[in-house]
């Protein structure tokens, strides 16, 4: 049985080795934690996208927000949309309000226009003084996402990085952030048995995003299960992946009290420890 | 996969007479929905309640907004509204006030197509009258899909009780009403539930798992066939044909039985559905004439043509009519009209000057506009009974405008003689051009102009090239293209349109994008569209649908734009104050 970690954004330039190892002690550590030990013979598939996507996304040079409002880069209004969507939604969630966003709006509110960047980027502030993102660096996060999911051949080429390692004998499939979104976009075309997905700190049920998949959502066909792990307090997991969020039949099992202790609550090493999640991913493993 | 289905009965509305059947025809289809599966809401005007544009719109969103649904099917019996034959609307509870308590079925299906669903069902079981009171006249209703574009990918099929016939042909309310039996839906939920094998098809999928579907396109030709025979059942007098304008094709399918159908009653197999051969229906005798009327290759001979049926006789007269109306060949200044009546006022935009000279039962306007001006101007033509018409001024074209009963019936533009356009192209082509453009003409104001995906193609080409002759083939083209949800297509035509301007002002605003409409205002003419279901649309254009929407509500049902006399006066007054252009 394989066991194939798919890690999120904003790892361009780390040593793969290196990453593939801190994933590796996490997950034995919430082995630990569950009374486990690592399963023998596990044979481990870590798909590296992360300087791909950082080479596509310059290559394409889609500005971030910042750049469009400071130096009046180019962008289009579709990505604008996308940015002021997911922006938003992120901000209500972390309990920004209308009026914390104001604070950080410069212009005269008179300004109408149908496309305001300046808006966007004063959520951005906003989001960014709430302190609820920790350091994940929104404005770069919704770029690549965004990227990501609108160009075909950028999603093309990130999951042509990760479907060798989901091809063959059956596996489970672990994605992180980013990585759930590719993860689940790569396991709706395989085609042979995956035991269980499972995704963590996934910002799959965010509107902006499940309305820019694939439609209809659906259970991967040649997925047994789904399991979903996110910490309360992690904002990019906004919503757990339930009947009311993110409603396929069969129902995705979701656990949503994850003691995340990284400071934002969405690092992977602050998932993978937990003892529920380590439980999951080795009785997959071992109890096909 | 899931499905889903939004069922409204409305038996009253506003003052219009009760209906027996629209609430149990909205249950049994229900009960039917809820047997395949599908997560159904049933709304309903029982024990008191209403319903109303918010509880339909609140039905469809939760669905739309899931985006785990692989199937919609919005079903509605009640009161219908045709202000053109291809706008309907349907009356819910408290219509016609305010009046936006009715579902504007088009502009719906428009929204729909992006609503991430891969296959939407509207079935109509409505009866539907052309001829409702003046306030019905100004029901605007709204869309129930959410103005949210997601993902374009979706196919639509269409079930309406009846054809829209002419809207001229007004078939009173009373009549409507009087005919309304719930007939279609009878009939319809006899093949949904395997009552009829010839509708269903055997699919073997991958694991040799064998079902049995019901798609959407062998129903048309069970319906045209089962609809007037139990009408005539009901009532000897009764007349019903329905329309059925099926998109899609299997994999995606109407209903499922759970087993093999019943035998066949009259010993046939169960397979696919072979097509009926053409009959006396309206829709498959346009059908037949689209292959000779969109081609440069196939022969158009009117004289072979079967015409055992009324109604199709009264299509060839009016095609007959419509080509036999023709405008003066040219005026000394290239630009102009002639109408076949008499009119009382004109008035145009910007000042362009004009002349209007009287000529036994005809009407010319020579307008002072130099050929080749790409400038679009709107010109308002006033009945003697105060009605009237708002159209472009196309330069170099001799516009002609065919009354009938004080009514406008039908409009196009030919290029004047002594043009560079007439010398070079035209004269060659008049014999060919007249009579196809007059079947698009009759068609369109039939409801029965469609260009689907196989005709697409061939069809676009040929109008490519006709459409410089005639902008009213371009206009009729788009409107067809974007009912099949081909809005590529219609830019395809705003494309080369925008190569010779001005543009008909529907084109533009078929094409969905506010981007292309602000930078090509200045080239569009009429300042409105000249089709009425353009004005049933103008959400696609939500500025320009504001400053317009003080027009509207003097709109008469018609396929070309006719407006009460306050409206004219308004629009005449505007138009030489320079406040319309």
């Amino acid at each position: 049985m394989k066991l194939v970690f798919i890690h999120g954004r904003d790892q361009q330039g780390k040593d793969r080795v290196a990453l593939q190892q801190s994933w590796e002690n996490a997950f034995e550590d919430g082995l630990h934690n569950a009374g486990l030990s690592r399963p023998g013979g596990l044979e481990l598939g870590f798909p590296f996208y992360a300087d791909e996507l950082d080479r596509l996304v310059h290559q394409l040079n889609t500005p971030l927000i910042a750049d469009v409002q400071d130096r009046g880069a180019a962008a289009d209004t579709q990505e604008a949309e996308f940015r002021g969507e997911f922006l938003q939604e992120l901000a209500y969630a972390a309990g920004v309000t209308d009026d914390d966003i104001k604070a950080h709006y410069t212009e005269d509110l008179t300004e109408k226009g149908f496309l305001n960047w300046k808006w966007v980027h004063a959520i951005v502030k906003a989001l960014d003084r709430s302190k609820k993102l920790g350091n994940i660096a929104i404005d770069s996060f919704t770029r690549d996402v965004y990227v990501y999911l609108t160009n075909a051949a950028v999603q093309k080429r990130i999951n042509d990085i990760v479907k060798p390692h989901v091809v063959g004998d059956p596996c489970v499939v672990v994605g992180h952030s980013l990585g759930s979104v590719v993860g689940y976009n790569v396991l709706r075309e395989a085609s042979n048995k995956v035991v269980k997905y499972v995704t963590i700190g996934s910002p799959l049920a965010v509107n902006a995003i499940k309305s820019r998949l694939k439609l209809p959502l659906d259970m991967p066909r040649t997925t047994k299960s789904w399991f979903n792990a996110r910490s309360k307090g992690d904002i990019v997991a906004l919503y757990p992946l339930d009947n009311q969020h993110f409603p396929i039949d069969p129902a995705i099992t979701n656990k949503t009290n994850v003691n995340n202790t990284t400071d934002n609550q969405h690092g992977i090493v602050g998932y993978l420890p937990d003892p529920d999640v380590a439980r999951q991913i080795n009785q997959a493993l071992t109890n096909p | 996969m899931k499905h889903a289905a939004v069922v409204v009965g409305v038996n009253k509305t506003g003052h219009l007479p009760l209906l027996m059947g629209a609430v149990s025809g909205a249950k049994d289809f229900a009960q039917w929905a809820r047997g395949q599966g599908m997560d159904v809401t049933l709304l309903i005007d029982e024990g008191g309640k209403e319903v109303t544009l918010q509880d339909v719109r609140d039905a469809v969103r939760k669905i739309t907004g899931a985006l785990v649904y692989q199937k919609l099917v919005i079903f509605f019996s009640g009161h219908g509204f045709l202000l053109t034959a291809d706008t309907e609307l349907w009356l819910l509870s408290r219509s016609p006030d305010p009046e936006t308590e009715a579902v504007n079925v088009q502009l719906s299906a428009t929204f729909a197509r992006d609503c991430g669903i891969p296959h939407i069902i509207f079935v109509s079981d409505a009866c539907r009258s052309g001829g409702a009171t003046h306030s019905h006249r100004r029901v605007k209703g709204a869309a129930i899909f959410p103005n949210r574009p997601i993902k374009g990918d979706t196919e639509i099929d269409f079930f309406y009780a009846t054809r829209p016939g002419d809207t001229a042909l007004e078939v009173r309310e009373a009549d409507a009403v009087g005919n309304y039996k719930g007939i279609f839906t009878d009939c319809l939920l006899e093949a949904l539930r395997g009552h009829v094998p010839k509708v269903v098809e055997k699919v073997q999928e991958a694991n040799f798992v064998i079902r049995w579907l019901i798609p959407s396109r062998p129903l048309k030709f069970y319906l045209a066939e089962a609809v007037p025979q139990k009408a005539q059942e009901v009532d000897i007098k009764l007349n019903q044909n329905p329309q059925v304008i099926p998109e899609s094709s299997l994999p995606k399918y109407f209903g499922e039985l759970t087993k093999a159908p019943e035998a066949a009653r009259d010993g046939g197999g169960v397979g696919p559905v072979a097509p009926s051969p053409p009959g006396p229906e309206l829709g498959d005798f346009a059908t037949n004439l689209h292959m000779s009327a969109m081609s440069f290759n196939v022969p158009l001979d009117l004289s072979t043509l079967p015409t055992v049926h009324l109604e199709n006789r009264l299509f060839l007269k009016q095609m007959a009519s419509i080509a036999s109306a023709r405008g003066r060949e040219s005026f000394e200044t290239r630009t102009g009209f002639t109408v076949h009546g008499h009119i009382s006022r004109v008035a145009i935009g910007s000042g362009v000057k004009f002349d209007i000279e009287h000529d036994n039962e005809m009407t010319h306007v020579r307008i002072y506009k130099n050929e080749g001006d790409p400038d679009g101007n709107s010109i308002a033509i006033q009945l003697q009974s105060g009605l009237g018409t708002v159209l472009g001024v196309q330069p170099g074209f001799v516009g002609t405008v065919l009354l009938e009963q004080d009514r406008i019936v039908n409009v196009n533009y030919t290029p004047a003689r002594y043009t560079k356009l007439y010398d070079e192209e035209y004269q060659y082509e008049a014999d060919r051009i007249e009579q196809r453009r007059a079947f698009a003409a009759a068609a369109s104001r039939h409801g029965v102009f469609r260009l689907d995906s196989d005709e697409a193609q061939r069809a676009g080409e040929y109008l490519r090239m006709m459409k410089r002759l005639d902008p009213t083939l371009g206009l009729y083209a788009s409107y067809a293209y974007s009912q099949a949800g081909k809005v590529k297509q219609v830019r395809s035509v705003l494309s080369y349109m925008l190569d010779h301007p001005p543009v008909p002002f529907d084109v533009l605003l078929l094409a969905r994008s506010p981007d292309v409409w602000k930078g090509n205002a200045e080239l569009c003419a009429p300042f409105g569209p000249m089709l009425r279901q353009g004005w049933a649309l103008l959400e696609l254009l939500p500025d320009e649908g504001e400053r317009l929407r003080e027009y509207a509500r003097y709109l008469l049902p018609s396929l070309w734009v006719t407006f009460e006399p306050e409206g004219m006066d308004r629009i005449m007054h505007a138009l030489e104050k320079g406040n319309l252009k």
